[in-house]
């Protein structure tokens, strides 16, 4: 479930994902400037790049993921951007 | 006894096609040099996954690794058949100049090795069976599974039969220690690779095999039965029932790990392939 204080700082939380993305992936991962509605899953990352990227947002964010979480938000960055928002407040 | 680290390898290699007949073209990976042991895929795994379970095995064997059809790199065949990958693997064989080589099957494919070396039995050396699909006592469980993974597949989608077979294919210990990141993770992975029809069209490929017991009765080369001990299919009366209709068996239990042995524990798979591939070597 959510951690007790998750991170609100507002403004640059797309850019803090995708730099999560970035340095999770095992191999080198070129997010284009407009990556927002980029597919996750079209980036080629292996399995444990994409463990990496849920552990690393944690990190980042100062939360918790569940197992409830829909698959749908992991359809791009922006997705998972407005689920960290609605859900833990991250950047609102 | 889980020593996985959760890495699955899906980075494909620039590397040509090998044309089995009738147009298909099966992707295929060949590493290491001794004697040939053959990988051959479930409906779940890509061949380059199999980098990351037989980087041991390779510095002593010569490892082939290759995509059924409908899947990963492989040509696309629609309406395929059972029999069709039988085919395929014989042909991939003689356009590798492969004559004679040892399987390794999981899952579903166990039931693939299993055929092939009753029709080809000149061309296997033996057969390494992983958390077989198959059963000593009928086909009703393996198809009531392969059934329900197809249901959940065609009404909900890709991500939920990622939560069936979760549920049913890890170890407790795997799950425990992944947590929540890897469950999320691998979720993800498993939805980027599958491609849902073509795992609809090999589930439904997968309900013609023959799921006579006695088939396995039929089995003229040596046998290694590797099980999970916490196997979702497997108790190990099952396993003893098995083994005793197999003529050549040898049998190994691993505690603690699931339908994947491979995958959880690499090192002790690696370690029963090759003394399996050893011994029956020497007793050639």
């Amino acid at each position: 479930m959510s951690a007790s204080r998750p991170d609100s700082r507002p403004g640059d939380v797309l850019d803090r994902i995708a730099a999560v993305v970035t340095s999770a992936s095992a191999q080198p991962v070129a997010l284009p400037p407009t990556s927002a509605d980029l597919p996750l899953r079209s980036l080629g990352l292996d399995s444990s790049s994409f463990i990496a990227v849920m552990s690393g947002i944690e990190e980042e964010f100062g939360i918790e993921w569940d197992d409830d979480v829909p698959s749908s938000t992991f359809d791009s960055l922006q997705s998972v951007a407005s689920y960290l928002a609605t859900r833990f407040g991250v950047g609102t | 006894m889980s020593t996985a680290t959760l890495d699955l390898d899906f980075r494909y290699e620039d590397r040509p096609a090998v044309p089995v007949g009738d147009g298909v073209e099966l992707y295929c990976e060949l590493r290491g040099d001794g004697p040939t042991i053959t990988t051959v895929n479930n409906f779940f795994l890509v061949a380059p996954m199999w980098r990351g379970f037989t980087a041991q095995l390779a510095e002593r064997n010569r490892i082939l690794s290759y995509d059924l059809r409908n899947q990963g790199a492989s040509s696309e065949v629609p309406d395929s058949g059972w029999d069709d990958h039988l085919a395929d693997l014989r042909g991939m064989l003689d356009a590798l100049a492969i004559e004679r080589t040892y399987l390794v099957g999981t899952s579903v494919s166990t039931l693939l090795c299993r055929d092939f070396a009753l029709a080809y039995p000149e061309r296997v050396a033996g057969l390494v069976l992983v958390g077989p699909a198959f059963s000593p006592y009928g086909g009703r469980h393996r198809r009531a599974v392969n059934r329900s993974w197809e249901t959940t597949l065609r009404e909900a989608g890709t991500a939920a039969l990622w939560d069936h077979l979760y549920s049913l294919v890890l170890s407790d210990t795997m799950m425990e220690r992944g947590g929540t990141p890897a469950y999320l993770g691998l979720r993800e992975a498993f939805v980027a690779l599958l491609s849902p029809q073509a795992a609809l069209d090999n589930l439904r490929t997968a309900m013609q095999a023959d799921d006579d017991p006695a088939l396995l009765g039929q089995l003229g080369c040596p046998v290694l039965l590797l099980v999970g001990d916490n196997d979702f299919m497997w108790s190990p009366s099952g396993v003893a029932d098995a083994a005793s209709l197999i003529p050549q068996c040898r049998v190994l239990e691993l505690p603690g790990i699931g339908h994947l042995p491979y995958w959880e524990a690499t090192e002790a798979f690696e370690g029963a392939v090759q003394s399996f591939v050893e011994d029956c070597e020497a007793g050639r």
